[in-house]
């Protein structure tokens, strides 16, 4: 199957070309890539020679999206079927201010449509697949790290959303206050922190935590994370989670939002609704007792679900019932 | 699979095993030199991550690879 991703006008950026080319690769959306063996090109690359590929995906970003019509257009009477995903956080799709109706039209234009787990899903078109992205877990398994775990708690920053995030910044302060001794927990790291200008939660951040890991290479931030006894991560948006089948591959425990695929799947245990911290404090003592092997031995069985083999039979059950079922006819007469 | 122990010896001194007979690797160095760990060592411009596990994969089932904390070597930890 020839396949390609289509990503930015006329270049792909930069910090785009930096992600493909870390080894080992994050997870993530473009995995997919290197799941099929395919492409990446950018919209003037690929828009006169759509027929030389077999499926084409593109991501419904804000960027992005604006290819999808004219995507469609050229595609009129050609086999080349066109897969279209939205990647964001549903929190987040209002903030675009995409008119309602657009956003289903956009969608209504793929052979195939997905997105990564059921709430996003649910407020998509009908008919839209659930596909979490894939994981190289064969590589990310066999990554190791000169920091071996001691006496710390990482926390997890998500630098795309930074609104509300230091709640749990306060959770991990009490909880060393408190039980650190007990777990012998004496240090805090707060990962991919950047400043973002403002002011008022630098010095939250500076109090909250021992020390500041900013936004980094992928294999740095995999390698670095591997040194925390137990990492948090309330994450309160609905997203399929990369973090989750990474830190499973590391066999790290991590207290998860209940909000996060990944983490109800490999981390059952020690999954949180993300606004209770009375809660995240019991499934840090878990986290840090004698289970904690256990779930970790559990969860590393349990990622391969996420691997490229498993995910491309995901993939091709989607795409078989998507292109069956009629493909962009029938997608354009769902609600 | 070759013992451990086999493989260390074979790496332990440049002059008798060079090149050495794993594909990719003429500059591997002797283990423990960079940071007195038991870890075999490879600069990092030397190889990359997934060719290291490719090639050690050959050879053991248990290990792992990362960059030593100045970044300049690769460690290959085998258990």
């Amino acid at each position: 199957m020839k396949f390609s991703h289509v990503l930015g006008g006329n270049t792909i950026p930069d910090n785009i070309k930096r992600c493909l080319e870390e080894q080992p690769a994050r997870s993530g959306m473009y995995n997919w890539i290197f799941a099929h063996k395919g492409e990446i090109n950018t919209f003037h690359d690929i828009k006169d020679r759509l027929d030389d590929f077999d499926q084409i995906q593109v991501n419904m970003s804000p960027k992005d999206m604006v290819f999808i019509p004219e995507l469609r257009r050229r595609l009129k009477g050609s086999s080349t079927k066109l897969i279209i995903n939205n990647d964001y956080v549903c929190e987040y799709w209002g903030k675009w201010g995409l008119d309602p109706y657009k956003y289903d039209q956009i969608q209504r234009m793929g052979d195939m449509v997905f997105s990564t787990e059921p709430n996003q899903v649910s407020n998509m078109i009908d008919g839209t697949f659930v596909i979490p992205h894939p994981s190289n877990t064969k590589y990310l398994k066999k990554l190791g790290s000169a920091h071996k775990p001691t006496d710390s708690m990482g926390f997890i920053y998500h630098w795309w959303a930074p609104d509300g995030k230091h709640l749990g910044a306060r959770t991990i302060n009490k909880f060393i206050a408190k039980h650190g001794e007990r777990y012998d927990i004496k240090n805090s790291t707060i990962y991919g922190w950047n400043q973002l200008g403002d002011d008022r939660m630098a010095q939250h951040t500076d109090i909250m935590f021992d020390k500041v890991s900013p936004l980094q290479a992928f294999p740095d931030f995999a390698q670095k994370i591997q040194g925390e006894r137990v990492v948090y991560d309330p994450n309160p948006y609905h997203t399929y989670g990369r973090n989750g089948v990474e830190l499973a591959c590391f066999k790290r425990p991590v207290v998860g939002s209940n909000r996060v695929l990944s983490y109800n799947k490999l981390f059952p245990e020690l999954t949180i609704n993300p606004m209770d911290h009375n809660d995240a404090v019991a499934k840090f003592k878990i986290a840090l007792g004698r289970d904690s092997e256990r779930i970790c031995e559990q969860a590393y069985k349990d990622v391969e679900q996420f691997n490229y083999a498993n995910s491309l039979k995901k993939w091709n059950s989607a795409t078989d019932i998507a292109f069956d079922r009629g493909g962009v006819e029938w997608n354009e007469k769902q609600m | 699979m070759e013992r451990k122990a086999d493989v260390m010896e074979r790496f332990m001194n440049l002059e008798k095993v060079q090149p050495v007979d794993i594909p990719g690797f003429k500059f591997v160095q002797s283990m423990g030199q960079v940071d007195g760990t038991e870890n075999i060592v490879i600069p990092v411009h030397k190889s990359s991550f997934y060719e290291l596990v490719e090639t050690f994969e050959k050879k053991f089932e248990d290990f792992k690879v990362f960059n030593s904390m100045d970044k300049q070597y690769w460690q290959v930890e085998v258990n």
